[in-house]
């Protein structure tokens, strides 16, 4: 491939990663926190090979991290004026972990709707596109109505990704205050209350964060 | 076959026909795996294999069924799932939701583990009215879909009560669960197809 054309591509790509952005945050409701950003985008990188080509992911100080997606977020090039980053507000650790919020503009609204109808369009013969709207929907609504630490402790402890775990650093105060978080979980139903020791059992043996 | 027959199960429904130690009926799995549309991820379809590999290979399951491998679809749910669920139970929900949102292409998701069923309901209403219990599944092959005899489903339901008379626990149903295989006799006897 020529040089124009590895251009081509990656112009292409940083603007599918910015629309990507503008889908989960449409349909979170329109404000979504960093954190809750990374860890879905995520979840989304690990499930369709398209956006895997998108972003790399590291380990880091809050499991899955990719610094490409934050300086996206933050400098965004071909979708711009869509929304606003909110960084986050001193003195409290939990709006510290969270990283600040992206809000939706009146224009990033306006393109979210053309989106979701462009994809929708495309999935009816496109299973790429189809793959990519059904997982966000499924996603987004699931991962929004967690807490940070309800997400951070549900994600510290899934085996299945634990190699992105491992640098954490908030995993041992996560683990402490493991008792309320998953009562909370319980309580909203993400939790079946007769999986409670399941839950309990996964936490205890999640030695790769202790 | 149409789109709406398009049907996702754990790995349980597909091993308590291919095992001997459940009802070992592979020849009734490949009947119904010829009326609809059955669709597998990677985990679902290692479960499988692990244990009954042989017969896998020699009914051509493979061939027959639908195997997903282009996107992980047990990475979706996995940080509610792990360890909570089987694997299996979450990779299938996902692939059932796939389903779902390709308009009119679901037609059940088999899910036998009351947990697993529950936790759909709560937290993916949408597939609510997909999710089937095994034995559910098979008596609407007969009196609502009319895919499968009365006679075939007869004698499913029959190996089933023979297999949990003799201690083994087909589709994780036990002796207190023999009232329902015998409602569910009556209610295939009673239909018109």
């Amino acid at each position: 491939m020529s040089r124009t054309n590895y251009q081509l591509v990656e112009d292409k790509e940083l603007k599918d990663a910015e629309l990507l952005i503008l889908l989960i945050l449409g349909k979170a409701g329109g404000r979504i926190s960093m954190l809750h950003l990374q860890k879905i985008f995520f979840t989304l990188w690990k499930f369709h090979p398209q956006v895997r080509r998108l972003v790399d992911f590291v380990p880091h100080l809050r499991g899955p991290y990719s610094s490409d997606l934050d300086d996206i977020v933050k400098n965004p090039t071909y979708v711009v004026d869509c929304w606003e980053y909110i960084p986050p507000k001193k003195g409290s650790e939990a709006e510290r972990v969270k990283g600040g919020y992206l809000e939706i503009t009146e224009k990033g609204e306006e393109i979210y709707r053309k989106i979701v109808d462009g994809l929708n369009k495309k999935a009816r013969g496109d299973e790429d596109a189809l793959a990519l709207i059904s997982a966000v929907d499924l996603i987004v609504s699931l991962y929004t109505r967690l807490e940070w630490d309800e997400l951070l402790l549900l994600l510290y402890t899934d085996e299945n990704i634990k190699e992105y775990s491992e640098k954490s650093e908030l995993s041992r105060d996560i683990i402490k205050n493991s008792g309320k978080i998953v009562d909370r979980l319980i309580k909203k139903g993400i939790i079946p209350e007769e999986k409670r020791e399941s839950l309990m059992k996964r936490i205890k043996s999640a030695r790769w964060i202790m | 076959m149409n789109s709406e027959d398009s049907v996702v199960s754990d790995s349980s429904f597909y091993i308590a026909f291919l095992s001997p130690h459940e009802i070992d009926d592979p020849d009734a799995l490949v009947e119904i795996l010829k009326k609809y549309e059955f669709f597998l991820g990677k985990v679902v379809l290692g479960e499988i294999s692990e244990k009954h590999s042989n017969i896998v290979d020699n009914i051509g399951f493979k061939n027959m069924v639908k195997i997903l491998k282009r996107y992980d679809y047990s990475s979706l749910l996995s940080i509610f799932g792990s360890k909570v669920f089987e694997k299996g139970e979450y990779e299938c929900m996902a692939i059932a939701y796939f389903l779902y949102r390709k308009k009119s292409g679901l037609h059940s998701l088999i899910l036998d583990d009351k947990s697993a069923r529950r936790w759909v309901n709560k937290n993916i209403p949408e597939l609510s009215k997909f999710v089937r219990y095994s034995l559910r599944f098979l008596v609407n092959c007969c009196c609502s879909d009319g895919k499968l005899s009365e006679e075939k489903v007869n004698a499913i339901l029959n190996k089933v009560v023979l297999a949990i008379r003799m201690g083994k626990r087909p589709f994780n149903l036990t002796e207190r669960n023999i009232y329902v295989v015998d409602q569910l006799l009556n209610e295939v006897d009673g239909c018109q197809n």
